[in-house]
């Protein structure tokens, strides 16, 4: 496949598409770096932790019904999990363009976030809410 | 003057002693929804004892059926729904477990405003979409 600039990022918030209010995303999938070193080595030696996921999202805010605030009001609120799904594209779900999905809640909502002259965005960070961790689907 | 209990209203008698006043009742929050045992347990509720693979209509407060989906003990059955909002929707996004839905079924996928559709949307969900989906009662189907 080539190369990709993204033009076409696809973005999902519990269901809803709001990939045309979305000027960048950033997801990750880490583990953390445990030191095993021990008495006696010559090296330091690291090993896997706990996995965690994070995916920050850059919204131009939009207080329109049914669109940015109206999507992320109710989440800061709520205590239950949700879904976030990244695409490269707005295509299907496919071995060459396949999602990164996760239960997510949501810690912090900034509901404005500018300076003057500057259009009203927010940059949100949607924290792991579930034992599943990050999947990557393609179907 | 008739006071609607609940109203959260002062009362006082026409003497103008002893004020009295009516916590306001908490509106019922979600609707009744249906559901299947999953479990090789006996459900218990007030209209009846489910076992294994039954399935039984009951009002769970949006709490509760989050616990109960997510022990696995109950599955929740799919109901109707209207995306009044001005987004595209992904209905299968709005299920419990969503890495394990395929959104592959196409009459699943992409759903735009004013369409309807089928989901099993968990009330806690209903709650959150509440200004992109509206749930249609059986009646209305």
């Amino acid at each position: 496949m080539a190369i990709t600039i993204a033009t076409d990022v696809y973005v999902a918030i519990n269901g809803v598409v709001l990939s045309d209010h979305v000027t960048k995303v950033t997801t990750a999938d880490s583990r953390a770096k445990k030191d095993i070193t021990c008495f006696g080595a010559t090296n330091i030696t690291y090993g896997k932790g706990l996995g965690d996921a994070t995916v920050s999202v850059s919204f131009l805010q939009d207080f329109a019904a049914a669109k940015v605030h109206a999507t992320l009001q109710p989440l800061i609120s709520s205590s239950s999990t949700f879904a976030v799904e990244i695409r490269g594209t707005s295509s299907g779900r496919s071995a060459t363009n396949p999602a990164y999905l996760i239960s997510a809640l949501l810690f912090d909502y900034p509901m404005i976030d500018a300076g003057v002259g500057e259009p009203s965005a927010v940059t949100v960070e949607f924290a792991n809410g579930s034992q599943t961790g990050v999947t990557y689907p393609t179907a | 003057m008739t006071v609607k209990k609940g109203a959260g209203l002062k009362v006082s008698k026409p003497d103008g002693s002893d004020v009295e006043e009516i916590a306001p009742e908490p509106l019922p929050r979600g609707h009744p929804n249906r559901y299947r045992v999953l479990l090789p347990l006996v459900v218990s509720l007030e209209e009846g004892s489910y076992a294994q693979g039954e399935e039984f209509t009951h009002q769970f407060t949006p709490e509760d059926e989050w616990e109960n989906l997510n022990s696995g003990l109950l599955l929740l059955l799919p109901n109707r729904y209207e995306a009044i909002g001005s987004c595209d929707l992904m209905p299968s996004l709005m299920e419990l477990n969503p890495p394990e839905v395929s959104a592959t079924d196409p009459q699943r996928e992409r759903v735009e405003p004013g369409g309807f559709f089928e989901a099993a949307v968990p009330l806690a969900r209903e709650e959150q979409l509440i200004y992109h989906i509206r749930y249609i009662p059986q009646q209305e189907k």
